[in-house]
């Protein structure tokens, strides 16, 4: 784990960035923001992923260019994906969850996974609109902290990934998020049966080709990038350093590129105050963003109650036991299939809710119906 | 299994009584009926055993969800389709697996017989598709069935 963090320099004078910007073409705008309100030490404290020991603003700039050309070259196209994705408009739909907020907390690991997660679970179940909320506090004052993980550390993606498939995490309202290191005490005891965790992830730093695949197929990943002062500023287009020191590093979600624009498009955790709602974009290549640490998570499994599903299909077909339901926030999932009889059991109760429009409970245990109450 | 989000929990005990069944005989019958061991066509115990080699999952989804991944699910779908359509009668009659369904502007559509589960199953969504009036998917193979039932 890394040492405490300190801030690096004063303050980024937003004036002078102006003129830098314009001098350069404006690349981006910058102006006064949630995050530019704060104090300087506050900021940093944001930045809650260890930076390489002895590693200068210049180094990373350095290596802007080629990874810039190796993201650029990295066609989307011949790994099967599109040119371009943004989770928030997939046909008209937003499978994005709403931007957080990490508060006074290096926590951002927390928010860049379960961003992830959460862009994964809508997208690839075909359920944007399903309300999923995982627990940013399980994950990162539970997990993070049994790992040596603090406010004032930071933590690592590949770690919070690691602990999300063997262990889990739980919903929010099982454990809501509040800024500042906490000893797991304020998680709920049922947590286990209210509970998302990772199929599988793999490393994907360093491949952009693969990062856009995972991303349209899968919908997001997690991914970690330096933060230089002026990146506190960002209020809207393709961000690229232009001025300020090495502040810290950072975990984002990267929920979309565009090979035209040449960009990432991310999904931070400072709230909906900074940046463009809470959403950026960065260059390709900058900041090490292709090659600090990235990961791709293959699927999520989740085990939870459902409230409240209206049941909108029904579908079977010639093999046994095999009877899928519609429910209206969730999308597809199968009924439990181990039996004929509890299998016949379930299609009765739903058929009949579906028949009297009335709203069913649903306990689902990965991907499959396990137990239902129909009021 | 604890469940925070619902209050009423059903009784987990059942009917306490034990099983019974009717002790007398109508008039004229001399020996007690029904206990004859069942027969089964060699075919059906077959089909009954048939291990699946490749269990589907639905693609279609429901009006309004998303135009254009409906668009690519319908694009994708094989054999014989009819979509949106209405149930509007059954039959059945005392021989094992052997329903009836007819379709609005379409006539008398077997349901697959090849199982139990799947045929009750299939039974299930086409009676209430007649009872509701929803419109029903489905897939018909060459040898006349239904195989496949999507119920909206």
């Amino acid at each position: 784990m890394a040492e405490e963090r300190r801030p690096n320099s004063d303050p980024i004078d937003l004036g002078q960035l102006r003129t830098t910007l314009e001098e350069q073409g404006a690349p981006w705008q910058s102006g006064f923001n949630s995050i530019t309100a704060l104090t300087e030490q506050q900021r940093v404290t944001l930045l809650g992923v260890p930076v390489e020991p002895g590693i200068s603003a210049e180094q990373i700039d350095a290596d802007t260019e080629t990874a810039a050309a190796l993201a650029a070259s990295a066609d989307a196209r011949a790994v099967g994906a599109p040119t371009a994705f943004d989770l928030r408009n997939i046909n008209g739909l937003n499978y994005s969850t709403p931007v957080r907020n990490q508060g006074n907390c290096g926590s951002c690991v927390a928010f860049g996974v379960i961003g992830t997660l959460e862009g994964i679970i809508r997208y690839t179940k075909g359920a944007p609109n399903y309300a999923i909320d995982l627990s940013e506090a399980h994950l990162f004052y539970c997990h993070g902290r049994a790992a040596g993980a603090r406010c004032n550390t930071g933590w690592w993606p590949d770690q919070a990934l690691n602990a999300s498939r063997d262990q889990g995490v739980t919903f929010e309202d099982y454990y809501p998020y509040t800024a500042g290191d906490q000893d797991c005490t304020g998680l709920n005891a049922d947590w286990a049966n209210r509970l998302a965790l990772v199929t599988q992830w793999r490393l994907l730093s360093s491949d952009p080709a693969a990062m856009k695949e995972y991303i349209s197929t899968f919908g997001s990943i997690t991914a970690c990038m330096y933060v230089f002062q002026d990146f506190f500023a960002y209020r809207s287009g393709v961000y690229k350093h232009v001025s300020g020191d090495l502040a810290g590093g950072h975990c984002i979600t990267l929920i979309g590129y565009d090979d035209a624009q040449q960009c990432w498009i991310g999904k931070n955790s400072w709230g909906t105050g900074w940046g463009e709602g809470g959403y950026f974009k960065i260059a390709y290549g900058q900041c090490k963003i292709e090659t600090y640490q990235t990961c791709g998570v293959q699927g999520v499994r989740l085990k939870a109650w459902l409230p409240n599903q209206q049941i909108l299909g029904l579908w079977t077909n010639e093999h046994d036991a095999n009877v899928w339901a519609y429910g209206s926030q969730r999308g597809w999932l199968k009924l439990d299939g181990a039996s004929v009889p509890t299998n016949a059991a379930m299609l009765a109760e739903l058929a009949a809710a579906k028949a009297g429009n009335k709203p069913v409970g649903l306990f689902e245990d990965n991907g499959s119906i396990q137990q239902i109450y129909a009021w | 299994m604890s469940n925070p989000q619902y209050v009423a929990q059903p009784s987990r005990q059942g009917p306490t009584m034990a099983l019974s069944r009717p002790e007398l005989m109508g008039p004229g019958i001399g020996e007690i009926q029904g206990m004859s061991a069942p027969t089964i066509a060699p075919d059906i115990v077959a089909s009954m055993t048939a291990q699946v080699a490749v269990e589907m999952a639905p693609g279609l989804l429901p009006a309004g969800v998303d135009p254009t991944l409906e668009a690519q699910a319908i694009a994708a779908l094989t054999g014989t389709w009819r979509q949106n359509v209405q149930v509007t009668a059954l039959w059945s009659i005392n021989e094992p697996r052997n329903a009836w369904i007819y379709v609005a502007n379409i006539g008398w559509k077997k349901l697959f017989n090849g199982r139990d589960g799947a045929f009750n199953a299939l039974v299930t969504l086409a009676s209430q598709a007649r009872q509701t009036g929803r419109p029903i998917s489905f897939r018909e193979e060459n040898d006349g069935m239904v195989y496949e039932v999507y119920l909206w």
